[in-house]
């Protein structure tokens, strides 16, 4: 769990001091938290490194930020021949080398900035385009061997300054004389965008970021009152200006094809909006791809908290786009946790608005948040259909299987990511890093991921567990737990400890524990042990003794053979 | 000019990291606990970016007080307009 107020350090050779209190102060305002951000005298963080005395090494910084840029490497108006380049090539490796090393001496989250040129050069339009060897070509090249060792490193991301510096413009983030002054790295003008953009790697680290869309109808997914104007007087359409609708409702879908669910408040009757939005020949948007509405009169922050409650999911998970400033201000004060962004009068210009919103941001995305969406319609029409039958027989009517199995190398992202951002399942609220995981590997423990597949065609890895086993005593210890929330009700978490039970006997263990740390959301998952057999030794441990069939397979789930390991993205 | 040291006095309160009612016209860097060399240089860039003026490197070190920068701002936009 990251601390309440996470420590960063500032890694460079340029001096960072003077923009790092906007820095802060704008990205404390992003987080909602204060955040503690420093650069140690600046120049001399590899000798820093390399002394195991120093306070850099001793303090235990949340996150370290290499910030090296372009100018470090390859000066302004040099002319690059094959030497000079190989001596930057050389130059540029040893900073990689010194990332490495570092990688294996500190623990928290590295992130490295990428290089773009921001001091003016000389480059003819060859050399820009990179068909000539020349600055462009040079630095494209460092950026793909700097993505590549965040690729090899764990709990390592790379801060694309390049995209802040490109936002704003190369005039706009150059220091210019402060940079002559005072080794300025960049321009005031540099310090909001680019306090943003670490905001939102910072929130998506955390599991901050949002989950669902919260849209409004009227005036928002199209022009119009439709219970004024009935839906053929809605404007929603290909032509101008009813095109401007249509903007807003192609960058939802883009949304929920990356993992944002989406839903719909609106203040209307219901039938009439829901007719809107099927029969409008111009809505991009249908029913089928909201994972749930409140359509109603009653003030849309209890419509909200309704389908947050449907939903499973906090308040908190929720972006709400309204066009209406009287019911975004609502939703604000009712609703403090809601994220509800300003907007422009134009909806047409809300995805600029909403351009880099920190909320909004991903570092990555996986298979499962690409089907996320499509689980909570699959959700959706399991409660609607549960109604009609036995749950028995409804749930083997879904043709799931299951698998806990340990990590595969394609896996692992997955793995760390539920680790990383689960925050209502997940017992004991230990944020496990890659290299966290790792480590409990290399001891012989076990880093176990849960597949889950139906007969609608889902097949995600929805929860995963961190085991610890002691040879000598015999006991194996689930160390954490974590599990996608919108799985409950399949009893799906007594398949996962019924197969991580099998495998502790399996591997001699006498006995199984594990532990509940109440945290601020993790209500869910709190009875987990207790409902399956554990005896409560008191402060929250949990212990099983084990024995063949200790906790009992459901029978609605098919097992996958133990031979396969878990594959897949 | 009044506004203009009004409007410097808020922006050096938050650079140096003191209370705008410690500061006036008169403070100078030997009077200011936060006022330094880093905090010049972010209390410079902060006045470019607010009135919208460009100092030059030798304007710095005639930065002896408030009134001093103040006095510059207003010089330098009288001479833009």
């Amino acid at each position: 769990m990251s601390s309440p107020r996470p420590n960063i350090t500032l890694l460079s050779s340029a001096n960072w001091s003077v923009l790092v209190p906007g820095i802060a102060k704008s990205l404390s305002s992003h987080l909602g938290h204060e955040v503690q951000l420093s650069a140690p005298a600046f120049g001399q963080y590899r000798i820093m490194l390399a002394d195991p005395g120093s306070e850099l090494r001793s303090a235990g910084a949340d996150y370290y930020i290499f910030a090296e840029r372009c100018e470090d490497f390859v000066l302004p108006f040099e002319t690059l021949d094959k030497d000079l380049a190989a001596a930057i090539s050389e130059r540029f490796e040893e900073y990689l080398q010194t990332i490495r090393a570092a990688r294996a001496e500190l623990k928290g989250i590295f992130l490295i900035h990428d290089l773009v040129a921001v001091r003016p050069y000389l480059a003819t339009l060859r050399e820009l385009s990179g068909q000539d060897s020349g600055i462009m070509s040079v630095l494209r090249e460092m950026n793909i061997r700097l993505a590549a060792l965040a690729d090899e490193l764990p709990d390592t991301v790379v801060v694309p300054v390049s995209f802040v510096v490109g936002e704003i413009g190369r005039q706009s983030a150059d220091p210019a004389k402060y940079w002559l002054m005072g080794r300025v790295p960049f321009s005031r003008k540099f310090s909001e965008p680019y306090a943003k953009l670490l905001g939102g790697l910072l929130l998506a680290r955390q599991g901050r970021t949002v989950r669902a869309l919260a849209l409004d109808l009227d005036n928002t997914l199209w022009g119009g009152v439709v219970g004024d104007d009935g839906i053929a007087g809605l404007q929603c359409g290909t032509d101008f200006p009813d095109n401007r609708f249509l903007v807003i409702q192609e960058f939802a879908r883009a949304l929920k094809r990356r993992g944002i669910v989406l839903t719909v408040i609106s203040k209307n009757t219901e039938a009439v909006a829901l007719e809107a939005i099927e029969k409008h020949l111009g809505m991009v948007v249908r029913k089928n791809e909201l994972a749930g509405w409140s359509i109603s009169w009653d003030p849309k922050p209890e419509g909200l908290r309704r389908i947050a409650d449907e939903l499973g999911l906090g308040e908190g998970s929720f972006l709400f786009l309204d066009d209406n400033p009287v019911e975004r201000d609502e939703m604000r004060r009712s609703l403090p946790a809601v994220r509800v962004p300003e907007l422009p009068a134009d909806v047409s210009e809300w995805p600029a608005a909403l351009f880099a919103e920190p909320y909004l941001a991903a570092i990555g995305l996986t298979k499962e948040d690409m089907g996320r969406a499509r689980s909570y319609e699959i959700r959706r029409q399991i409660i609607e259909q549960s109604a009609s039958k036995s749950r028995g027989e409804f749930l083997s009517s879904l043709e799931m299987t299951l698998s806990v199995a340990p990590q595969a190398e394609t896996t692992a992202r997955r793995v760390a990511q539920l680790f990383a951002k689960t925050n209502q399942f997940n017992t004991t609220a230990k944020r496990f890093g890659e290299g966290d995981l790792r480590a409990l590997e290399d001891r012989g423990g076990d880093v176990l991921g849960v597949r889950l597949t139906d007969r609608f065609g889902s097949d995600e890895i929805i929860g995963a567990l961190a085991v610890s086993y002691d040879t000598d005593a015999r006991v194996a210890v689930i160390e954490g737990f974590v599990m996608s929330c919108r799985v409950l009700g399949r009893d799906v978490e007594t398949g996962i400890l019924s197969a991580v039970a099998d495998r502790a006997l399996a591997r001699g263990m006498r006995e199984l524990r594990g532990a509940i740390v109440p945290s601020e959301r993790n209500q869910p998952c709190r009875m987990v042990f207790a409902q399956h057999g554990f005896h409560a030794a008191g402060d929250g441990n949990f212990i099983l003794a084990l024995a063949p069939n200790s906790i009992p397979w459901p029978r609605w789930f098919q097992k996958v053979p133990a031979s396969k390991e878990l594959s897949g993205q | 000019m009044d506004s203009i040291l009004q409007k410097l006095i808020d922006i050096a309160a938050a650079e140096f990291q003191v209370d705008a009612s410690t500061l006036s016209g008169a403070s100078t860097p030997d009077d200011v606990r936060g006022w330094d060399s880093e905090s010049q240089l972010r209390l410079v860039m902060a006045t470019e970016d607010s009135f919208g003026v460009s100092f030059d490197i030798e304007d710095f070190e005639k930065i002896t007080s408030l009134n001093a920068l103040a006095a510059m701002v207003a010089q330098k936009r009288a001479v833009s307009r």
